[in-house]
């Protein structure tokens, strides 16, 4: 199963990149576009959560502060007049990068509820940032009055251009966080998590392993807030918010944690479900919040999970590997 | 000066006794059943909703408190036997994400009720005047009868959880479990009686602070939130840590508020200070917690547990 790509993994992505064009093409309405890139960005988002949740074993309460990072980043640069993405990417990259070697080093001292707690006391400290900081717009938020540009390649205000700027980057991403969890890199991240000690007596570094996943996790996340705020042109203290962090959760429990493909099957069925139900009601959160709880009672890999068992029966028997506990 | 110092001890004591009886539940449920609770902080929500509602119908401010505790300790047991007693056996993660979507589902619900705009309780009349306090200090009989109630409640707990069987009970139960329900015990109702007991006094908590607050949805997440800081600064299942740690954050939370901006101002320049003096006193009880979880990973007042 492990060190080579499987079929899903390229596949799946690819199909989620395709549906939005599909199903603007059919309704003549290019509106939907925005629907299916914000799906994309929290695919990325859940996905680089779920390399350290599923794959690293480490509930994060406060993977959220780096879409908000990201966001604040871009709009900052961008409203600098800084719309360069060959400029923008590495001070994403390089800020959170640092963030999370930070955090991780913090947060890595401790296992369990208090890992929980202490990442999500460490995301308190960056939103209360944000909230606070007026040059940036405080509580209110940061509206962005440019899109970031890539040497004029695309015209970022054009929707299908622009679709296709935020689908390329997910791709990527998302076959990123796939590559890592596939390679020899991947497989120690599953052994530390399964047994440490052991992982530890087979000569592998426990701390060093679990914080580069962290920081790879942060800065694919902060890629996914720069395209979050490219895509909203806004910048909110809201991004980094607790309630943000378990959505994420959520999403990648939602589509199966420690499956590769869950978080696209979780940020679709999240973005659709929030979507559908809110052209209906103003009370979508509780429809939202009855299924969370549903899928976390009875439906125990996630909706990928659900898909793997339809279509390989057999295979879905024997799990790849257990979930994160 | 000094009045405005020990007024502002005072509001950050009557915060930490709030703090302190929404922790103790969350620290008992978490000590006895290792159950993470993020639901807490909607039980702390239903308290302040149905009394207010309560002082509406009856007219009767301390029956209606009364009312909404037990109200809320009814709604807190049924709500373990439906739904949290299925999740003991599951991994933390599990806990988080099932208490997450009932704050959706409770925030949903009570505006769908009460509808989402704030509302405010008025004070009887016997409680709104100030009271004068040696030293010349003014303060609000309210906020006092707060603190007061607060302490009789607290201490009761104590000689609930240290002098009596059921107190007993929960303290084996914190401590070996398994070895408490092989004794014969109902373990069961203990579970559903410490889970009701936990909600009694964030319902308490919440009944208490809504004549301080506006009564809205969302309200329990901000004191949710600050109770978790209290609860693994304390010492994860730890009652005297749990007062110790919400005492602590109480005063450090309203005296960060109250004067960091005049602190910052004597080293930084004024805009500086009204810039950073917000951010840093909201920070402060989370630096708290990195810091202790830094260099005492295990709490303040670490519990005894034997496995």
């Amino acid at each position: 199963m492990h060190g080579r790509l499987e079929i899903q993994s390229i596949v799946i992505p690819l199909l989620a990149i395709a549906i939005g064009p599909i199903v603007a093409l059919i309704t003549d309405d290019v509106y939907v576009l925005h629907i299916f890139e914000r799906a994309l960005i929290f695919a990325v988002a859940a996905a680089s959560l779920n390399l350290i949740l599923g794959f690293g074993g480490m509930v994060s309460f406060g993977h959220a502060v780096f879409i908000g990072l990201g966001a604040y980043i871009t709009g900052i640069m961008s409203n600098a007049d800084i719309t360069a993405l060959w400029l923008q990417i590495p001070a994403i990259l390089a800020v959170t990068g640092i963030v999370a070697m930070v955090m991780g080093l913090i947060a890595l001292r401790t296992t369990g509820v208090h890992f929980i707690m202490i990442t999500l006391a460490l995301a308190q400290i960056f939103y209360y940032t944000a909230v606070s900081s007026s040059t940036f717009g405080g509580d209110d938020g940061l509206v962005i009055y440019e899109r970031s540009t890539f040497f004029g390649l695309y015209d970022p205000w054009d929707s299908w251009q622009f679709y296709g700027f935020v689908a390329i980057v997910s791709l990527g991403l998302i076959w990123l966080v796939t590559a890592v969890t596939s390679s020899d890199f991947g497989l120690r991240l599953l052994a530390t998590r399964e047994n440490p000690q052991r992982s530890a007596a087979l000569g592998f570094h426990v701390l060093g392993t679990r914080l580069l996943a962290f920081v790879i996790a942060g800065m694919v996340c902060g890629l996914a807030g720069m395209l979050l705020a490219n895509q909203s042109e806004f910048a909110t203290p809201g991004y980094a918010n607790w309630q943000r962090s378990g959505e994420l959760l959520a999403i990648v429990i939602l589509g199966g944690v420690g499956l590769r493909m869950g978080p696209v099957y979780g940020a679709f069925a999240f973005i659709l479900v929030e979507h559908t139900l809110a052209s209906y009601t103003n009370h979508w959160a509780l429809y939202f919040g009855l299924i969370l709880i549903l899928v976390v009672l009875f439906l125990h890999r996630g909706l990928a999970g659900l898909v793997e068992r339809v279509l390989r029966p057999r295979a879905a028997k024997r799990p790849e590997f257990e979930e994160a506990r | 000066m000094t009045a405005l110092i020990a007024e502002q001890i005072l509001n950050g004591l009557q915060l930490g006794i709030l703090l302190f009886l929404i922790a103790a539940g969350l620290t008992l449920i978490f000590g006895v059943m290792d159950f993470i609770n993020l639901s807490h902080g909607s039980l702390f929500m239903l308290g302040a909703y149905l009394s207010v509602t309560f002082i509406g119908m009856f007219d009767n401010f301390a029956f209606s408190i009364l009312l909404a505790c037990l109200s809320v300790f009814m709604i807190g047991a049924i709500f373990e036997v439906m739904l949290v007693r299925r999740l003991y056996n599951r991994n933390h993660l599990d806990h988080v994400l099932v208490t997450f979507g009932v704050i959706l589902v409770a925030n949903e619900a009570v505006s769908m009720i009460w509808g989402s705009v704030p509302i405010f309780s008025g004070l009887p009349d016997a409680l709104s005047h100030q009271v004068s306090l040696p030293f010349g200090i003014e303060y609000p009989s309210y906020r006092l009868l707060v603190i007061f109630a607060g302490i009789i409640l607290a201490g009761g707990l104590f000689y609930l959880i240290n002098r009596t069987r059921l107190g007993m009970l929960v303290r084996a139960g914190a401590s070996n479990r398994t070895m408490v329900s092989v004794l014969g015990v109902n373990i069961k109702l203990l579970y559903t009686l410490v889970f009701g007991l936990g909600a009694l006094l964030a319902g308490f908590a919440g009944a208490m602070a809504g004549p301080l607050l506006s009564v809205q949805p969302g309200m329990g997440e901000a004191i949710l939130i600050q109770s978790f800081v209290v609860v693994v600064i304390g010492g994860l299942g730890s009652i005297n840590g749990a007062l110790l740690a919400a005492i602590l954050v109480g005063l450090i939370d309203t005296i960060g508020r109250a004067f960091m901006r005049d602190i910052l101002g004597f080293v930084f320049s004024p805009s500086v200070a009204s810039d950073a003096g917000p951010a840093l006193s909201s920070m402060l009880i989370y630096i708290l917690m990195a810091l202790v979880l830094f260099f005492r990973p295990e709490g303040l007042v670490p519990m005894q547990k034997r496995n």
